[in-house]
């Protein structure tokens, strides 16, 4: 009975700590040559209630930390992989309402409205792509065990990540390479998980 | 000693009359508050057939094939026939919903709305599976995480909004061989959560109505 256990646990012990964080995509973009930097904007994170989708305070969940790291670790990544991250200019109105307005940016098709937008910013920024970023967080009920039922239930907190590359000048509007990845819980920024996720999140931008 | 069998005889009847209103208290499906219903919907009958679109799959990895269209059936169809719109008629067709994203509906445009399901139908009902996950630790778990949408297509609008998040597992060896059970389980759980919100059709008086 004993071995049984033992190969049981042997056997569930990956899956006990299977919080890997999953990516949504394998399309792999490499740009080339001076083409190479990319205008990137500044994370949108968003904290959201699972039952009702009403948005919570991110200071209650260390938003302001999460979104920090999140960007610092996407500039390293980046660079890592021979890209030449440019920072958003906070005193660029352009680039301003580019980051007011990421929900249209982050469509599968971007309005042509927008594109105009996204072609003087390129231009004033001497950039070929900009890289959108959002970071959706759902916060639910944490797990449980009932010792009378042997009921158990696992957190239902979540995040997932999404990140856009975008040619202001592409005739379709598409972007050029996404990609998701989803958290299996609540993001730590000082956590190995959210690292991952996030390296995650570009390994296929190259 | 008449008087006082009477008395002994009306006792456990009037327990019994007790359990019985609880009973049917407890079996009467639970009406709870919908996160958004749209007024004019809420005071107007509807007489039109309500199609259910495929359910649209929001999850990350949708690597695991689920075929979810027969539980919304089952889980959702009941609930509107019992609150006065009759069955739901099912929609198969996946290319119907293929290119649907969450910001139709929690941004939607008229256009879009309209131009969904058949050209003759005028009421939708479109699930969407926000998040569906199991995990087996010592035992197994699985949470799901559904929202559900009525369009009327006449008007490019979304009359109903609701959600339904389920959470299930059991521990032990049973609970391990059991994934599959208490995958369907969550799925349900969250089915049903959603169903509960459903609306009495035309009359919206037990139901506070959120703007």
């Amino acid at each position: 009975m004993k071995y049984w256990l033992f190969l049981l646990l042997l056997f569930s012990w990956p899956r006990l700590h299977g919080q890997a964080p999953v990516a949504g995509s394998t399309r792999s973009f490499h740009l080339a040559g001076d083409s190479a930097s990319v205008l990137v904007l500044p994370v949108s994170l968003r904290y959201e209630d699972i039952y009702t989708d009403t948005p919570l305070d991110p200071a209650q969940h260390k938003g302001a930390e999460t979104a920090i790291t999140f960007d610092s670790l996407a500039f390293a990544f980046l660079s890592q992989s021979g890209i030449h991250p440019l920072p958003a200019d906070p005193a660029d109105s352009l680039q301003q309402k580019l980051i007011a307005s990421g929900r249209h940016l982050l469509r599968p098709v971007i309005p042509t409205t927008w594109r105009s937008v996204l072609a003087h910013t390129a231009q004033s920024a001497s950039v070929r792509y900009i890289l959108v970023c959002s970071f959706r967080v759902k916060v639910g009920p944490g797990g449980y065990w009932d010792p009378n039922t042997g009921a158990i239930g696992a957190s239902s907190s979540y995040g997932r990540m999404h990140a856009a590359l975008l040619d202001p000048f592409a005739p379709d509007g598409k972007p050029c390479w996404t990609q998701d990845v989803e958290l299996r819980k609540l993001p730590r920024p000082d956590s190995k998980r959210f690292s991952e996720a996030v390296q995650l999140l570009f390994q296929l931008l190259n | 000693m008449k008087n006082a069998m009477l008395l002994a005889c009306r006792i456990p009847a009037a327990l019994a009359a007790l359990y019985l209103a609880f009973t049917f208290t407890a079996c009467t499906p639970r009406m709870v508050p919908p996160l958004f219903v749209d007024e004019t919907f809420a005071k107007t009958p509807v007489t039109e057939p309500i199609y259910l679109l495929p359910v649209v799959d929001l999850r990350v990895d949708k690597s695991k094939d689920l075929k979810l269209n027969d539980n919304a059936l089952k889980r959702l169809s009941p609930t509107f026939e019992k609150r006065g719109y009759g069955a739901l008629r099912p929609l198969t067709d996946r290319a119907l919903v293929e290119s649907l994203i969450e910001d139709d509906f929690t941004h939607p445009d008229p256009e879009i709305l309209s131009s969904l399901g058949p050209e003759n139908s005028r009421w939708l009902f479109c699930p969407l599976l926000h998040d569906l996950k199991s995990k087996i630790t010592f035992g197994s778990t699985a949470n799901a995480e559904i929202s559900g949408y009525l369009i009327d297509k006449e008007r490019g609008t979304i009359v109903w909004r609701h959600k339904g998040v389920g959470q299930a597992g059991q521990g032990g060896v049973l609970g391990m061989a059991m994934k599959g059970v208490i995958e369907e389980e969550a799925v349900n759980s969250a089915f049903l959560s959603l169903a509960a919100a459903v609306p009495q059709n035309g009359g919206i008086a037990n139901v506070e109505v959120k703007k």
